[in-house]
């Protein structure tokens, strides 16, 4: 357990906080930008001076008035915002910057060889940094984070200002570092994409403070409420009969959300327990915005939406808009929010409990 | 040329590379001091190390002169601990020469801390890293461009030092005739063949320092090892 009570004055801002995060899982910490989640990891990690209140890690007091540990002396590591690599070493002697001396690789709970291949940093062991692309950068220091065998790992938006392959990549890293070193993270993130993918739980924050926090399924509202709009964290998983998974002229993987069948682009759902290999066979997190489902009365045959599912009516909300209005969907046991027009409720006369047909695009999968 | 000069060619040498070693070791916890520090104290402290960017150089061998002289308070303590004073003495114009070159080892090196900026070290600390070692592996090979600045401008500012050094050390051959001041005494003496011989020599060789200097920094700036 990390429990932090601290509060940090800078300026007109600040922060103040009371939490206790779990040691054995991925915590987002979500947010708008400014609202103090990099000085909250700053503050962790005791790169902030004047920081009243107390931190501490499992049994150590990492932050207190009296005594502080430094920062070096604390086992754990931080991904910033920028790669921040040491520019006259190269990328092999920044890997190994952090890595315990007089330990043999195979000693490493966290091997170098392990790193190298799962980050694919083979290639550029002998390049200087300047060599990099800003994802390949990202990508090595991540790898020299967890080579510095750290308890906790703590990453502030690793993803900021990187192009959507690279980020993806770093995605799909991070998602394997989780599953292989089941490593707890915090991760600092104001993108609701990136929370889904990688969190287990999640914290929000607004103007330096704590809003609500829980596991990720039970914060989907507050996430709604803090980014673009209304959306759905669906669980899906291997279909119950094996067979006929993958549909390999267009590139389609089954699905089963509840009893009902998903067709998903391949790699479109996020593996959250499996390795790459089991790919077929593990669960899978969706995340779809309200603002693309659709909803229909009755089954259409005739449509370019791949996957319409039975969805069950059990509450309309209001939405942004005063035009619109977001109508809650059971699908099995799991939500679904649909943002249709008040007017589109009115013409199919949608009632509670209503059965209808819920329909969104793979692409809007992730 | 004859061996008074080279004596004062010695000498000169000595005195640049002392001056320079102390420097280098002072200025740096100095300006590691300036470069991070936001409180008004920063001000002050930054202020005395400039002095001798705007003082006359009689006015600070004036005062050193009094102050390391035997009725100084620190040639006085010196002297009292059974030590000998330190004016007109290779010692005092070593201090003279060093408090007077200060700002030139300083400056380049403050630039270069706060181009390192703090986030390379940050990393460093969460990668386990003590004080020592961060400077080791990171300040001081990243900032090696404010190093070797800070290093050849004081070196060549006490080779052309004169005033502190005549008010402090007078010229006495082997003790505190430095070049400088020698060619003043050769100039003064009507020796102009001697005082061109030794200018011309300083000329060339500051010369060439500094070309040496501004090429290594541009191809450092070209491979991105400069601070």
């Amino acid at each position: 357990m990390l429990t932090v009570n601290i509060e940090q004055q800078q300026g007109d801002f600040c922060l103040q906080l009371a939490h206790s995060f779990a040691d054995d899982r991925v915590t987002a910490i979500f947010g708008p930008s400014g609202c103090g989640k990099s000085t909250l990891l700053r503050a962790i990690a005791g790169l902030t001076p004047g920081l009243k209140g107390s931190v501490r890690w499992r049994d150590a007091l990492w932050h207190s008035r009296k005594p502080r540990m430094k920062t070096e002396q604390r086992g754990l590591a931080l991904v910033f915002q920028q790669a921040h690599l040491f520019t006259t070493m190269s990328v092999e002697s920044n890997l190994r910057y952090g890595m315990p001396k007089n330990v043999s690789d195979s000693e490493l709970a966290i091997g170098f060889a392990e790193v190298v291949d799962m980050l694919s940093l083979r290639e550029l062991l002998q390049r200087k940094p300047g060599q990099l692309s800003g994802g390949q950068q990202q990508r090595v220091a991540i790898g020299r984070a967890l080579l510095s065998q750290p308890q906790l790992l703590l990453l502030d938006e690793p993803m900021n200002g990187l192009d959507a392959t690279a980020k993806k990549q770093i995605l799909t890293d991070l998602r394997r570092i989780q599953n292989r070193f089941r490593l707890p993270m915090l991760l600092v993130s104001h993108h609701v994409e990136e929370v889904v993918q990688l969190a287990d739980d999640v914290v929000i924050m607004a103007n330096g403070k704590l809003v609500s926090s829980g596991t990720l399924q039970t914060q989907v509202d507050s996430l709604a409420g803090h980014s673009e709009g209304p959306l759905s964290v669906l669980s899906v998983t291997p279909p119950s009969q094996p067979g006929g998974r993958v549909n390999a002229t267009d590139e389609l993987l089954a699905w089963q959300l509840a009893e009902q069948r998903l067709w998903l682009p391949v790699n479109a759902a996020v593996d959250v327990t499996g390795v790459s290999e089991a790919k077929t066979r593990a669960a899978g997190r969706l995340l779809v915005w309200a603002r693309d489902v659709s909803i229909a009365t009755e089954y259409l045959p005739n449509t370019s939406l791949t996957n319409q599912v039975v969805a069950r009516i059990i509450d309309f909300e209001p939405a942004k808009h005063v035009a619109e209005t977001v109508v809650v969907l059971t699908v099995g046991d799991q939500i679904l929010r649909a943002l249709v027009t008040n007017a589109s409720v009115k013409r199919l006369n949608l009632q509670l409990q209503q059965q209808v047909y819920a329909s969104f695009k793979a692409a809007a999968m992730h | 040329m004859s061996s008074t000069d080279w004596q004062a060619v010695v000498l000169t040498l000595q005195l640049g590379a002392y001056s320079t070693l102390i420097l280098l070791l002072l200025a740096t916890p100095i300006a590691w001091w300036l470069a991070n520090q936001r409180s008004w104290l920063a001000a002050p402290v930054q202020a005395i190390v400039a002095l001798p960017l705007v003082l006359p150089p009689t006015v600070l061998g004036f005062y050193l002169l009094i102050w390391l002289g035997p009725k100084g308070f620190i040639g006085s303590t010196l002297e009292s601990w059974g030590l000998n004073h330190l004016a007109f003495s290779f010692e005092g114009i070593l201090i003279g020469s060093v408090i007077y070159s200060l700002p030139f080892a300083v400056q380049p090196l403050v630039e270069s801390f706060r181009q390192l900026g703090k986030e390379q070290l940050d990393v460093a600390a969460t990668l386990g890293a003590g004080w020592w070692r961060r400077f080791w592996t990171i300040v001081l090979p990243s900032c090696q461009g404010g190093f070797l600045i800070a290093a050849t401008l004081s070196f060549a500012h006490t080779l052309g030092e004169f005033g502190v050094i005549l008010m402090l050390g007078g010229s006495i051959p082997g003790e505190t005739q430095v070049l400088s001041v020698l060619i003043y005494d050769h100039a003064e003496a009507m020796n102009y063949g001697a005082a061109e011989r030794l200018s011309l020599g300083l000329l060339l060789f500051a010369f060439t320092v500094l070309v040496s200097v501004y090429a290594w920094q541009k191809r450092a700036q070209r491979g991105g090892r400069l601070c």
